[in-house]
């Protein structure tokens, strides 16, 4: 029938029916969505905050986020900026509290095989809090504190205040408690092994600054570091202060990269590259350390003086104790780096003022805790450690490490204990809970509660988990071997997530609550991890979007469901925390002879607050007192020295973690004896995100290949395989498969493929174990065994593969929202 | 036309078919509005609305989806289909995903959205946390610019709706192949093209 036949004078039955009073019998008998009474325009503005990216000002026009620019003062922004704003409007934000049906219509436990199929309700708040409240409160009753696990971890965002993790734990600690974590997974054997080498964790430390490099380095080495990518991020607001290398490149110095990628800092430098095969730097570092010593170009007189158990550390190293000599010889036959150029870097190294960097991929994966150690005993042999541009440096990697730190005071933070005043410190590393495990081994605890395993010198029984909270991270990224992980997820009764966008670890979860971004919500943060240069206000950009709440007020409607509101918020708001937390750090600075602006006037200045770098800081020099007078500035040693071989941990008796450096045969590797598949797979940071944030953003066009994450290849595996530019292809091992772009460079060698770490996850059948991940998650085909007994870290650089053109009809893509999918 | 020379009973009686249409859109169903639509009386008077609007094969559709639904089946296909979980396969309600920067929600849109709410001097309830380029929101602003007369608004609400929801049913056509939604968005087109035909037999 066509509109002009129909477009007569309306009937009165029609009119009658439109009156609005018989729709109601078809369901809108609801409230009026639109009311009386228009909103007032909310004027044009410009506001100045900060994330994980650096100090931005965003233009606001009718309440709406409109365009994010850097700070004027930045002097490296990161093009991940715009990603940014793109997050915050995601079409894959979560909007409503969501509980999976099975859950919420048959109980905890219910259907775990149906995590990740998308079949949830939407719940009011209320319902939502109540629910969460009634299973942590079950849990804690049934089986124990210990059995919610608390150890959330993941990259939340940066704020003194709003710290999901920590508020979580403060929620927890309120309800009985639970099971923590420890570590990280960026540096999780490093950090545990460098204590007894060096007497700190060393890699979140500052190391010699980019000035004093710049001034008396002659050769820079970046072993598996890659400032130039993972300086574009901070933990707290990024300063970008690696900007300063830039003087070091100006001054001509020499650069060599060691790494199976020709890295982007490589790139910056124009250095010259050197691409051993993945997970064989220790014997690497052995040959050079040989040729020092058989050549005598190794520094006794440091040695002796600054060192412990170099003698014991010797017949291994010259073979007498295994009759394997660790000659260049022999390193090259494993890391395939010729004999002749192992034997250069060793003169090379002794002739100049070196600088070693060290990265954080090297130490993640199996036996990784040797990495740092063996480097660390090279420098030692060099004999510069503690000189002007001389020694090792293993901050460089990342967050600008090597930017002079700032006379800031100490900005203080909310604690996981409510009562307890704020405090600063690493709030990510602190081992609170009834129970603690290492971060990387919660999949093994869930598949074998009651298991005693070793971590550091203890025995740690692994504690029965029936449920998990997770905010502020994504496990589902960041965990290794992800089929098992999937199956281990299984065991858990209940799994409650904060997020804002649906990750997949998000649709893994039977309760999902919508949280707020840190542009949704006041803060304070100070910019820059090394620099601690400003303290920037982290200001409310926009409203909250949908029903997002912050982390807090979630946390404080479900303490008011346990009938302890007042004790989670201690009666202060938003606010009122951080007031308190600039006040604190007010009177700190006086205590320094500075004076700080009153609250009001710096949070309304809409600017960084500055503060000054002394001449000291801007030319520090790592280790330099120590080398000053290793008596008076001993390290935190059993001996006060370097140890190049530890009694503790000989103690130990780990047959995976000896008392000094060694090269052990990782589970497998390019060219390993055992090892089956024949591609290593660099799963590296990416370029253009942060770990997995930003993946579900526009950014993911400038990268995607054929609609996946790219995989790097080198022209000669790829014409081995027939594989030309944009080809999909399936990359795959006994552990799991994934789909993949190729992208044929020669910046990898040959042998090695780089598929980058923080691809989301999205299994073609998540009820299926091993079912195909059609973007490209990496963690996929990575091991999830332990780095040792002693660190228990992750092994993220851990895998082996084949690589295939896809055959057939490729599957579309699910995970991400998008108008073109 | 303006709002002199507009015919209040030509045009009215569709603002609360325009309300009735939007809410079915705005949440996922309780079940006494499932049971309400699934009475006798309320397939009835869906039959009435495809009557009306000229629409009676996407009336029918959504009485029988109705009619196989089984407990909150309508529920979970609401929250598949709209509320992001569903990744691609979602179907965003929101005019800025179509026609604003990229797949963005809270793009421009919004801002004009606000601007037709503030010359209705008309805001979303309170507890309704959606944009104003919600499919909902903007059906409720075209009733209420039917009941004020105001047809320059209804007609630019018209326009605007026109220009995306054919990409919004499209997506829904493909996901929700004759179901109750892709139905109901059916039902949408109708009522605008309705509301269409009774301006141009008004103005004649």
């Amino acid at each position: 029938m066509s509109h002009s036949k129909k477009s007569g004078p309306v009937r009165v039955s029609r009119r009658t029916f439109l009156s609005g009073t018989a729709l109601s019998a078809l369901g809108a008998a609801g409230l009026p969505l639109l009311t009386k009474g228009a909103l007032a325009q909310t004027p044009a503005d410009e506001i100045l905050s900060g994330c994980h990216w650096g100090v931005f000002r965003a233009r606001t026009e009718d309440g709406r986020a409109v365009e994010f620019t850097p700070w004027e003062e930045d002097p490296w922004p990161s093009p991940q900026l715009p990603g940014v704003l793109d997050s915050i409007y995601s079409p894959s934000r979560i909007k409503y509290p969501m509980v999976r049906r099975a859950w919420l219509e048959n109980g905890p436990g219910a259907d775990v095989a149906g995590r990740g199929t998308g079949d949830f309700v939407r719940v009011t708040w209320n319902e939502a809090l109540e629910l969460v409240a009634r299973e942590l409160v079950r849990v804690r009753e049934e089986t124990g504190p210990t059995s919610i696990y608390g150890g959330s971890y993941g990259w939340k965002s940066p704020g003194r205040f709003h710290n999901c993790q920590t508020l979580l734990r403060r929620l927890l600690k309120l309800n009985g408690g639970f099971t923590s974590s420890s570590g990280d997974y960026s540096t999780g054997a490093a950090q545990v092994i460098l204590p007894y080498v060096v007497g700190s964790i060393e890699v979140y430390e500052q190391c010699t600054t980019w000035p004093n490099v710049a001034e008396n380095t002659e050769l820079m080495v970046f072993w598996g570091a890659n400032p130039v990518n993972n300086s574009q991020i901070s933990w707290q607001v990024a300063d970008h202060g690696f900007a300063k290398m830039e003087a070091f490149r100006d001054a001509g110095g020499e650069v060599i990269c060691i790494d199976p990628v020709r890295t982007e800092t490589c790139d910056y430098f124009d250095g010259e590259w050197l691409a051993p095969r993945p997970q064989t730097d220790v014997a690497m570092m052995l040959g050079i350390a040989h040729t020092l010593y058989t050549e005598g170009l190794h520094d006794q007189e440091f040695l002796d003086r600054y060192t412990a158990g170099f003698d014991r550390f010797l017949p291994y190293l010259t073979g007498e104790s295994d009759g394997v000599p660790k000659t260049a010889e022999w390193a090259s036959a494993i890391c395939g780096v010729p004999t002749e150029t192992i034997e250069d870097l060793a003169r090379r190294f002794a002739s100049k003022r070196t600088m070693l960097a060290l990265g954080y991929s090297t130490q993640r994966q199996h036996h990784g805790e040797q990495i740092h150690w063996m480097l660390i005993t090279l420098a030692s042999m060099l004999g510069q450690i503690g000189l002007p541009g001389g020694g090792y440096g293993l901050s460089y990697h990342y967050s600008s490490g090597g930017a002079p730190t700032h006379n800031s005071p100490t900005l203080p933070a909310i604690t996981d204990t409510p009562g307890q005043p704020p405090a600063g410190g690493a709030a990510w590393l602190s081992a609170e809970g009834n129970a603690t495990i290492p971060v990387s081994r919660f999949v093994e605890t869930l598949l074998n509660p009651g298991k005693v395993i070793d971590f550091n010198g203890t025995k740690i029984t692994l504690p029965e988990i029936k449920l998990a909270y997770w905010v502020g991270g994504n496990p589902f990224s960041h965990h290794q071997n992800r089929n098992e992980m999937v199956r281990a997820w299984q065991k858990l009764d209940t799994f409650i997530v904060h997020d804002f966008q649906w990750t997949a670890t998000a649709r893994h979860a039977d309760i999902v609550l919508p949280a707020t971004t840190s542009y949704e919500r006041n803060d304070i943060e100070q910019v820059g991890d090394y620099a601690l240069s400003h303290i920037v206000p982290m200001k409310k950009i926009i409203d909250p979007v949908f029903e997002a709440r912050s982390d807090f007020d979630i946390f404080t409607g479900i303490a008011e469901q346990l009938g302890l509101g007042y004790e989670y918020t201690e009666g202060r708001t938003e606010m009122d925390w951080i007031r308190g937390f600039y006040e604190a750090a007010k009177l700190e600075s006086r205590a320094k002879g500075m004076e700080m602006p009153i609250f009001d006037v710096f949070w309304d200045s809409n600017k960084p607050l500055a503060f000054p770098v002394t001449d000291e800081e801007q030319n520090f020099v790592r280790h330099a007192s120590f080398r000053d007078d290793p008596l008076l500035n001993a390290l935190g040693t059993a001996s006060g020295k370097i140890e190049i071989y530890s009694t503790n941990i000989e103690k130990f008796g780990y047959d995976d973690c000896p008392p000094h450096p060694t090269w052990m045969e990782p589970i497998e590797r390019l060219g390993g004896p055992t090892t089956t598949y024949p591609l290593h797979i660099a799963s590296n940071h990416p370029i253009a995100r942060l770990h997995s944030q930003l993946c579900g953003t526009e950014l993911r066009e400038s990268y995607a290949i054929a609609g996946r994450e790219p995989c790097w290849m080198n022209p000669q595996d790829a014409a081995a395989r027939g594989l030309v530019d944009g080809d999909l292809v399936r990359a795959f091992n006994d552990r799991g498969q994934i789909l993949a772009g190729v992208m044929i460079t020669d910046v990898i060698r040959p042998g090695v493929i780089r598929i980058n770490e923080g691809g989301w996850y999205d299994p073609a059948d998540p009820r299926e174990a091993g079912s195909l991940c059609r973007y490209g998650d990496v963690n996929t085909l990575t091991v999830g065994i332990s780095t040792s007994k002693l660190a228990q870290g992750n092994c993220g650089q851990t895998a082996m593969v084949e690589v295939e053109k896809f055959v057939g009809t490729p599957p579309e893509v699910d995970v991400f929202s998008a108008l073109d999918g | 036309m303006n709002v002199a020379t507009l015919n209040d009973a030509q045009l009215k009686p569709y603002a609360r078919l325009a309300e009735w249409i939007g809410e079915i859109f705005l949440a996922p169903p309780s079940a006494e509005t499932v049971e309400r639509m699934v009475a006798g009386s309320g397939r009835t008077l869906l039959g009435d609305v495809g009557e009306i609007l000229n629409c009676r094969d996407a009336a029918r559709q959504m009485e029988a989806t109705l009619l196989a639904a089984v407990g909150q089946d309508l529920s979970a296909r609401y929250v598949r289909l709209f509320d992001g979980v569903s990744g691609r396969r979602t179907v965003s309600l929101y005019e800025s995903f179509y026609c604003g920067n990229g797949s963005r929600l809270f793009q421009t849109p919004v801002e004009e959205m606000r601007k037709i709410l503030r010359r209705l001097d008309m805001s979303v309830r309170a507890g309704c946390h959606e944009p104003p380029d919600h499919l909902s929101i903007e059906l409720a602003a075209l009733a209420a610019a039917l009941d004020k007369g105001d047809d320059d608004t209804a007609l630019a609400l018209q326009n605007r709706m026109e220009a995306w929801i054919p990409q919004m049913r499209a997506r829904l056509d493909a996901q929700d192949q004759d179901g109750f939604y892709s139905s109901a968005a059916v039902v949408v087109t109708c009522l605008l093209n309705e509301i269409g035909a009774a301006r141009s037999a008004s103005s004649l």
